[in-house]
């Protein structure tokens, strides 16, 4: 692919748009940037990408675009709760490279008519419709790593109503940060640490959350689940 | 190397004569250790215990732990782990609360609450009784396969004690056992579990026997041990 | 002669009729209950109502305990905190409702029983609290059998069924002593431990009920699944206002509360 200013990535919920991106960021040390549009209420991606790529500029969605020229190549992911027909971007789009990742299986669809290039990603297709989007922002919340476990098992596995894609960003009783990611047709659920260095005292201030795609999702328990997995101050101080 | 000794039981001449006897061996000892019983129900406890908080020019800090005499003090206080001295007075009597109540001070009492209840160091566990309890006793005919559980339950090569006061050394030379485990799914073949070379030490007994104090002296590089008796005289002026 | 030995029902009824239709079929002679009749399912006196009427001997469970003595289990004994509030949680719900006289009949349990060259104990002679897991050191294994004087441990507590067979076990020790020394070699006749898994909360994966069939002529043991309508039991525990998870962990055969990470673990309280 010949290099290119500036990369409009699209593409379906779940279907490696952030791995994409992420891919490409890693392969280089050069100074890139990135934006996610569509995401304000949960930085997860924003957060993963800073923590994970020291080179690269995070812009945080609703910045003024004039930075936008300043450092590139910047990387924009569109989330599919945006209308690509009606979006408007302070740049000329038509310049731009549009890449749309689909999962395998997917032939036609609104992502490859938009793009300019479409990328196969290794996720299947499925076949389900995506009811809802629940949304967390948990910045504060300090969870035990043990009920963490539990409750993310519970959660991929279909307690709380049936999981197409998962991703969080928790803050564990050591001070470290985790990155937790399942998808449906994904190789593997995983979670790793971010480098970013342990918060020792008090409550952190960065962000953590959690974002659920799926359909029959009970937010209320999820919620309530997760409160069971969190320390109150007094069990945090005593660490 | 290092100085193991175990129920002084209040006895302050016995206590002088093992330790002129390290001074007199001229060999550097790394780590003193007194497991427990250091205390007696004697007054003479409290000296002794003011001796052992001040050790002279050349000798070694003793590193002391809880003993069944101190546990006993510190169930009458209300401070032990179980709530009522049911053990020491099927032992000794309903007299011996009393005696003991009276014989320890509050300076002594204060000291008691300090002390560790073990030591783990290299892979050696030392202790008062065993990994079980503090009133564990265990002895030179004691059962190999509960030998090997008190072993295993601190996951150590080696085992000091000195709850029955003798002089011994209980080594597991080699051990062998078949398990086949059956399960809904799965009938594993017989696996052989296999040990060799663990044992448990009795480090004798400094103040139990009157003129007569036994303490065991260890060779962590070499794994060499040597019970040694020091006879000493009452009557000479001692404490 | 064929015993049935079964344990963990949990307050799960229907999993405990399916069982003993069962252990009819199996035309067992005998019923032994391992304990934890009660906590986290939602018919805790149905069940020990059930037991008493069939004159089942049984053992006290770490539950059956917790109800009576109230809930002192140590927090070591929950591996998380989301375990710990779950596990409270439960613990309210039965304590509210379960009957004076079935906690008074969970007061009198015993924590062990012999019948001849068997012993029956809910987690091991030891500690009902703790956990003999089929992994556990075998020489470990065997001195929880020989801590018993039998030949054969039943217990529960895992909620995974298994049989354990320890045999040709050899030891040679040495003991010195200032007097002197001596060798001593010693052979370990064979034992067995028999863990009967969970009637009311299985573990193994599936929502079934298991439990075992022992028999004491031959020495044979046969692990029993039992399928049973685990919906009504799901449905019971929704319907009661236990918590829902409750409800989705049995039809998984995931348990409700998850292990302490290390099993052999016993708390000084």
């Amino acid at each position: 692919m010949d290099r290119h200013p500036i990369y409009l990535v699209t593409g379906p919920c779940g279907s490696g748009k952030t791995t994409w991106i992420h891919q490409q960021l890693t392969t280089s040390t050069e100074p890139s940037a990135y934006i996610c549009l569509g995401a304000n209420a949960t930085p997860i991606d924003l957060t993963y990408i800073t923590a994970t790529c020291p080179h690269v500029k995070p812009i945080a969605a609703g910045a003024a675009w004039t930075q936008l020229a300043e450092i590139q190549p910047l990387y924009v992911e569109i989330a599919p709760q945006l209308d690509l027909a009606k979006l408007q971007l302070p740049v000329d789009i038509e310049s731009c490279q549009r890449i749309a990742i689909v999962p395998k299986g997917l032939i036609e669809s609104e992502y490859h008519d938009w793009a300019s290039q479409t990328l196969i990603s290794e996720v299947t297709e499925k076949n389900v419709t995506l009811t809802a989007s629940p949304r967390w922002e948990l910045t504060g919340e300090v969870l035990d790593p043990a009920s963490l476990n539990i409750f993310w098992d519970e959660l991929i596995q279909g307690a709380y109503g049936e999981v197409a894609r998962a991703k969080g960003i928790f803050e564990i009783v050591d001070g470290r940060s985790f990155y937790f990611s399942f998808g449906v047709g994904f190789p593997d659920a995983t979670y790793f640490e971010l480098p970013l260095p342990p918060v020792l005292a008090g409550r952190p201030t960065r962000f953590s959350g959690l974002e659920v795609v799926g359909n029959n999702l009970q937010p209320q328990l999820i919620m309530e689940t997760l409160e069971d997995c969190g320390l109150d101050d007094r069990t945090l101080a005593h660490y | 190397m290092w100085a193991i000794a175990s129920g002084i039981e209040g006895n302050l001449a016995a206590y002088e004569a093992v330790v002129a006897d390290l001074r007199k061996s001229r060999q550097e000892v790394e780590n003193f250790y007194l497991l427990g019983d250091t205390i007696g129900p004697k007054v003479e406890s409290n000296q002794l215990i003011k001796r052992i908080q001040q050790p002279r020019k050349g000798e070694p800090t003793p590193l002391v732990c809880q003993g069944w005499w101190e546990e006993q003090i510190l169930i009458l206080h209300a401070l032990g782990r179980t709530g009522s001295p049911t053990e020491l007075i099927d032992r000794y009597g309903i007299d011996m609360t009393k005696t003991l109540w009276d014989a320890i001070d509050s300076t002594t009492l204060e000291w008691v609450r300090t002390l560790e209840f073990e030591f783990v160091e290299l892979d050696c566990f030392l202790i008062h009784g065993s990994s079980l309890s503090v009133s564990d006793e265990l002895t030179p005919s004691i059962d190999p396969i509960h030998a090997i559980d008190r072993l295993s339950r601190m996951d150590v090569n080696q085992l000091f004690c000195g709850r029955s006061g003798l002089a011994f050394e209980y080594r597991i030379e080699s051990g062998s056992l078949n398990s086949q485990v059956q399960t809904l799914d799965n009938l594993t073949a017989p696996t052989p579990t296999i040990l060799s070379n663990r044992r448990i030490i009795g480090v004798g007994s400094v103040g139990r026997v009157e003129g007569k104090a036994s303490y065991t002296l260890y060779h962590p590089e070499s794994n060499k041990l040597a019970f040694k008796t020091v006879r000493y005289g009452t009557k000479k002026g001692f404490g | 002669m064929k015993i049935a030995v079964m344990s963990c029902i949990h307050g799960n009824y229907e999993a405990l009729n399916a069982v003993l239709s069962d252990i009819d079929r199996q035309q067992a002679e005998k019923i032994f209950c391992l304990g934890d009749l009660v906590g986290y399912g939602p018919q805790p006196n149905a069940v020990v109502e059930m037991i008493r009427s069939l004159d089942i001997p049984t053992v006290q469970g770490c539950w059956d305990e917790d109800i009576v003595e109230g809930l002192n289990a140590c927090e070591c004994s929950y591996p998380s905190i989301l375990a710990e509030k779950r596990g409270k949680r439960a613990h309210e719900w039965t304590n509210d409702r379960i009957h004076p006289e079935v906690r008074e009949y969970l007061a009198q349990l015993p924590l062990s029983l012999r019948e001849e060259n068997l012993c029956f104990v809910h987690g091991s002679p030891h500690n009902q609290h703790e956990y003999l897991m089929p992994e556990v050191n075998a020489f470990t294994a065997l001195e929880r059998v020989m801590a018993t004087g039998a030949d054969v441990l039943f217990c529960g507590h895992t909620h995974i069924p298994y049989v354990r067979t320890l045999d040709a076990g050899q030891l040679a020790v040495k003991v010195r002593q200032p007097e002197g020394s001596s060798t001593k070699q010693f052979t370990a006749p064979l034992k067995q431990i028999i863990n009967a898994g969970s009637v009311g909360e299985p573990r193994h994966g599936r929502p079934n009920a298991t439990y075992v069939i022992y028999d004491t002529d031959d020495r044979l043991t046969t692990l029993r699944e039992v399928k049973y309508d685990y919906q009504l039991t799901c449905q019971a525990i929704i319907d009661n206002g236990l918590p829902a998870i409750f409800a989705w962990r049995l039809a998984q055969g995931l348990e409700y509360a998850e292990r302490a990470e290390d099993p052999t673990h016993v708390c000084e309280r």
